[in-house]
Protein backbone atom coordinates (compact mmCIF):
# COMPACT_ATOMS: atom_id res chain seq x y z
CA UNK A 1 0.00 0.00 0.00
CA UNK A 2 1.47 3.24 -1.28
CA UNK A 3 2.01 6.42 1.06
CA UNK A 4 3.23 10.06 1.07
CA UNK A 5 6.12 10.69 3.30
CA UNK A 6 7.55 14.30 3.99
CA UNK A 7 11.68 13.89 2.79
CA UNK A 8 14.20 15.81 3.42
CA UNK A 9 16.86 15.88 0.21
CA UNK A 10 20.52 17.21 0.28
CA UNK A 11 22.33 18.43 -3.13
CA UNK A 12 25.95 18.49 -3.62
CA UNK A 13 28.49 20.41 -5.65
CA UNK A 14 27.18 21.36 -9.01
CA UNK A 15 23.64 20.09 -8.64
CA UNK A 16 23.10 22.41 -5.07
CA UNK A 17 25.19 25.19 -6.75
CA UNK A 18 22.52 25.26 -10.15
CA UNK A 19 19.59 24.79 -8.43
CA UNK A 20 21.24 27.34 -5.36
CA UNK A 21 19.23 24.91 -2.95
CA UNK A 22 21.40 22.52 -0.36
CA UNK A 23 18.22 21.36 0.92
CA UNK A 24 14.81 20.81 0.71
CA UNK A 25 11.58 19.14 1.57
CA UNK A 26 9.36 17.04 -0.94
CA UNK A 27 6.49 14.80 -0.13
CA UNK A 28 7.50 11.40 -2.02
CA UNK A 29 5.11 7.88 -2.67
CA UNK A 30 6.32 5.31 -0.85
CA UNK A 31 7.66 2.58 -1.49
CA UNK A 32 10.04 4.24 -4.37
CA UNK A 33 13.15 2.97 -6.14
CA UNK A 34 16.29 5.01 -6.84
CA UNK A 35 14.65 5.67 -10.34
CA UNK A 36 11.40 6.73 -9.63
CA UNK A 37 13.17 9.19 -6.47
CA UNK A 38 15.48 10.41 -9.15
CA UNK A 39 12.43 11.23 -11.55
CA UNK A 40 10.14 12.60 -8.56
CA UNK A 41 13.25 15.26 -8.44
CA UNK A 42 13.00 15.71 -12.07
CA UNK A 43 9.61 17.10 -12.22
CA UNK A 44 10.44 19.36 -9.10
CA UNK A 45 13.24 21.01 -10.93
CA UNK A 46 13.08 20.06 -14.66
CA UNK A 47 16.08 22.72 -16.22
CA UNK A 48 18.38 20.27 -14.01
CA UNK A 49 17.11 16.77 -15.20
CA UNK A 50 20.21 15.60 -17.40
CA UNK A 51 22.90 16.38 -13.53
CA UNK A 52 19.89 14.86 -11.62
CA UNK A 53 19.30 11.65 -13.63
CA UNK A 54 23.12 11.40 -14.06
CA UNK A 55 22.97 10.84 -10.20
CA UNK A 56 22.67 8.63 -7.26
CA UNK A 57 20.99 8.34 -4.36
CA UNK A 58 22.09 7.70 -1.04
CA UNK A 59 20.36 6.67 2.01
CA UNK A 60 22.12 6.75 5.45
CA UNK A 61 25.78 7.06 3.81
CA UNK A 62 25.03 4.47 1.38
CA UNK A 63 24.21 3.79 -2.12
CA UNK A 64 20.76 3.04 -2.75
CA UNK A 65 21.42 -0.10 -4.85
CA UNK A 66 19.65 0.37 -8.23
CA UNK A 67 16.17 -1.88 -8.24
CA UNK A 68 16.05 -2.10 -4.56
CA UNK A 69 12.34 -1.06 -3.24
CA UNK A 70 12.49 1.31 -0.11
CA UNK A 71 9.31 1.43 2.00
CA UNK A 72 10.49 3.95 4.83
CA UNK A 73 12.61 7.11 4.18
CA UNK A 74 13.25 10.61 5.91
CA UNK A 75 16.35 11.85 3.80
CA UNK A 76 17.91 11.21 1.10
CA UNK A 77 21.35 12.89 0.02
CA UNK A 78 21.26 13.12 -4.27
CA UNK A 79 24.79 12.57 -5.22
CA UNK A 80 25.68 13.95 -8.65
CA UNK A 81 28.61 12.52 -10.84
CA UNK A 82 31.54 12.54 -8.39
CA UNK A 83 35.25 13.14 -9.60
CA UNK A 84 37.86 12.43 -6.59
CA UNK A 85 41.63 11.81 -6.92
CA UNK B 1 37.38 6.79 13.11
CA UNK B 2 40.01 9.28 11.80
CA UNK B 3 38.59 11.33 8.93
CA UNK B 4 40.96 10.35 5.56
CA UNK B 5 40.41 13.71 4.16
CA UNK B 6 42.02 16.72 5.13
CA UNK B 7 42.58 20.51 4.52
CA UNK B 8 46.33 20.10 5.27
CA UNK B 9 48.87 19.81 2.67
CA UNK B 10 49.53 15.79 2.30
CA UNK B 11 52.97 14.69 3.60
CA UNK B 12 53.71 11.41 2.05
CA UNK B 13 56.69 10.60 4.59
CA UNK B 14 53.44 9.98 7.14
CA UNK B 15 51.94 7.58 4.64
CA UNK B 16 55.20 5.51 4.22
CA UNK B 17 55.60 5.12 7.62
CA UNK B 18 52.20 3.62 8.17
CA UNK B 19 52.53 1.11 5.70
CA UNK B 20 56.35 -0.04 6.56
CA UNK B 21 55.91 -3.36 7.24
CA UNK B 22 59.08 -6.24 7.96
CA UNK B 23 56.89 -8.91 5.24
CA UNK B 24 56.99 -6.16 2.41
CA UNK B 25 59.05 -6.25 -0.26
CA UNK B 26 57.43 -3.66 -2.41
CA UNK B 27 55.94 -0.16 -0.74
CA UNK B 28 54.29 1.38 -3.22
CA UNK B 29 53.08 5.42 -3.05
CA UNK B 30 50.89 6.55 -5.67
CA UNK B 31 50.06 10.74 -6.02
CA UNK B 32 47.79 12.28 -7.53
CA UNK B 33 48.70 15.42 -8.32
CA UNK B 34 47.04 18.96 -9.60
CA UNK B 35 48.09 19.52 -13.30
CA UNK B 36 47.70 22.63 -15.51
CA UNK B 37 45.07 21.24 -17.95
CA UNK B 38 41.97 19.67 -18.21
CA UNK B 39 40.09 18.05 -20.97
CA UNK B 40 41.90 20.15 -23.56
CA UNK B 41 41.52 23.55 -21.82
CA UNK B 42 45.03 24.85 -20.07
CA UNK B 43 45.28 27.43 -17.53
CA UNK B 44 44.31 25.44 -14.48
CA UNK B 45 45.57 26.92 -11.57
CA UNK B 46 44.16 24.92 -8.31
CA UNK B 47 41.36 22.28 -8.15
CA UNK B 48 38.66 22.79 -5.15
CA UNK B 49 37.46 19.84 -3.87
CA UNK B 50 33.76 19.10 -2.04
CA UNK B 51 33.44 15.90 0.09
CA UNK B 52 30.49 14.40 1.96
CA UNK B 53 32.58 13.46 4.52
CA UNK B 54 30.90 10.94 6.19
CA UNK B 55 29.83 8.46 3.44
CA UNK B 56 33.45 9.45 1.60
CA UNK B 57 34.96 8.31 5.29
CA UNK B 58 32.60 4.85 5.44
CA UNK B 59 33.22 3.93 1.40
CA UNK B 60 37.20 4.51 2.13
CA UNK B 61 37.55 2.24 4.67
CA UNK B 62 35.25 -0.55 3.04
CA UNK B 63 37.33 -0.27 0.02
CA UNK B 64 40.44 -0.42 1.67
CA UNK B 65 38.80 -3.56 2.99
CA UNK B 66 37.09 -4.97 0.13
CA UNK B 67 40.29 -4.84 -2.11
CA UNK B 68 42.65 -6.43 0.78
CA UNK B 69 40.21 -9.55 0.26
CA UNK B 70 40.65 -9.05 -3.54
CA UNK B 71 44.52 -8.28 -3.41
CA UNK B 72 46.62 -9.65 -0.22
CA UNK B 73 48.48 -6.47 0.75
CA UNK B 74 49.83 -6.43 3.74
CA UNK B 75 48.68 -2.38 4.70
CA UNK B 76 47.24 0.79 2.77
CA UNK B 77 46.47 3.89 4.13
CA UNK B 78 45.28 6.63 2.11
CA UNK B 79 44.75 10.62 2.56
CA UNK B 80 42.77 12.77 0.22
CA UNK B 81 42.37 17.08 0.32
CA UNK B 82 39.07 19.01 1.02
CA UNK B 83 39.25 22.51 0.00
CA UNK B 84 41.87 24.51 -2.37
CA UNK B 85 44.63 22.73 -3.84
CA UNK B 86 47.27 24.56 -5.87
CA UNK B 87 48.50 23.09 -9.09
CA UNK B 88 51.70 20.67 -8.11
CA UNK B 89 50.84 19.86 -4.75
CA UNK B 90 49.51 16.35 -4.14
CA UNK B 91 45.54 15.84 -3.99
CA UNK B 92 45.14 12.30 -3.17
CA UNK B 93 48.46 9.98 -1.63
CA UNK B 94 47.83 5.89 -1.55
CA UNK B 95 50.65 4.15 0.18
CA UNK B 96 50.43 0.53 -0.09
CA UNK B 97 52.71 -2.45 1.34
CA UNK B 98 52.80 -5.89 0.05
CA UNK B 99 54.78 -8.99 -0.31
CA UNK B 100 55.23 -8.78 -3.63
CA UNK B 101 55.21 -5.90 -6.43
CA UNK B 102 52.79 -7.00 -8.24
CA UNK B 103 50.25 -7.31 -5.39
CA UNK B 104 50.95 -3.33 -4.58
CA UNK B 105 50.69 -2.01 -8.56
CA UNK B 106 46.97 -4.26 -8.28
CA UNK B 107 45.98 -2.97 -4.89
CA UNK B 108 46.84 0.65 -5.65
CA UNK B 109 45.30 0.76 -9.09
CA UNK B 110 42.33 -0.64 -7.70
CA UNK B 111 41.70 1.43 -4.61
CA UNK B 112 42.81 5.00 -6.61
CA UNK B 113 39.81 3.86 -9.54
CA UNK B 114 37.06 2.56 -6.90
CA UNK B 115 37.99 6.34 -5.09
CA UNK B 116 37.45 7.79 -8.07
CA UNK B 117 34.48 6.25 -9.20
CA UNK B 118 32.56 5.80 -6.00
CA UNK B 119 33.61 8.04 -3.00
CA UNK B 120 31.31 11.15 -2.62
CA UNK B 121 33.84 13.64 -4.17
CA UNK B 122 33.35 16.84 -6.06
CA UNK B 123 36.05 18.15 -7.82
CA UNK B 124 36.41 21.95 -9.46
CA UNK B 125 38.41 23.62 -11.48
CA UNK B 126 39.88 26.80 -11.56
CA UNK B 127 41.68 28.47 -13.83
CA UNK B 128 43.94 31.37 -14.38
CA UNK B 129 41.13 33.69 -15.61
CA UNK B 130 39.27 32.86 -12.51
CA UNK B 131 36.75 31.22 -13.72
CA UNK B 132 35.74 27.71 -12.85
CA UNK B 133 34.50 24.36 -13.44
CA UNK B 134 32.78 21.54 -12.01
CA UNK B 135 34.33 17.75 -12.98
CA UNK B 136 31.65 15.65 -14.00
CA UNK B 137 32.58 12.05 -13.39
CA UNK B 138 36.48 10.27 -13.99
CA UNK B 139 38.33 11.55 -17.24
CA UNK B 140 39.73 8.24 -17.47
CA UNK B 141 36.19 7.19 -18.76
CA UNK B 142 33.60 8.00 -20.50
CA UNK B 143 31.91 10.90 -19.93
CA UNK B 144 29.69 10.53 -16.97
CA UNK B 145 31.22 6.53 -16.46
CA UNK B 146 31.46 6.53 -13.20
CA UNK B 147 29.46 4.78 -10.15
CA UNK B 148 26.81 5.85 -11.49
CA UNK B 149 27.12 3.56 -14.37
CA UNK B 150 29.15 1.05 -13.27
CA UNK B 151 27.26 -0.69 -10.40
Amino acid sequence: MSKLVRVEVRYYAQLRENLRLSLEETELELPATEDGILHHLTVLHPAQEKLILASRIAVDDAYLPRGTVIHELTSVDVISPVSGG
Amino acid sequence: MKSCFTEARLDREILRLAVEDDAAGALLIFEGVVRNHSEGHTGVVALEYEVKLSMADKMVAAILEETQREIPFLKAVLQHRIGRVELREPTVIIAVSASHRDEAYRASRRIIDRIKHEAPIWKREIFADGHSEWSLGCTACGPGESVHSHT
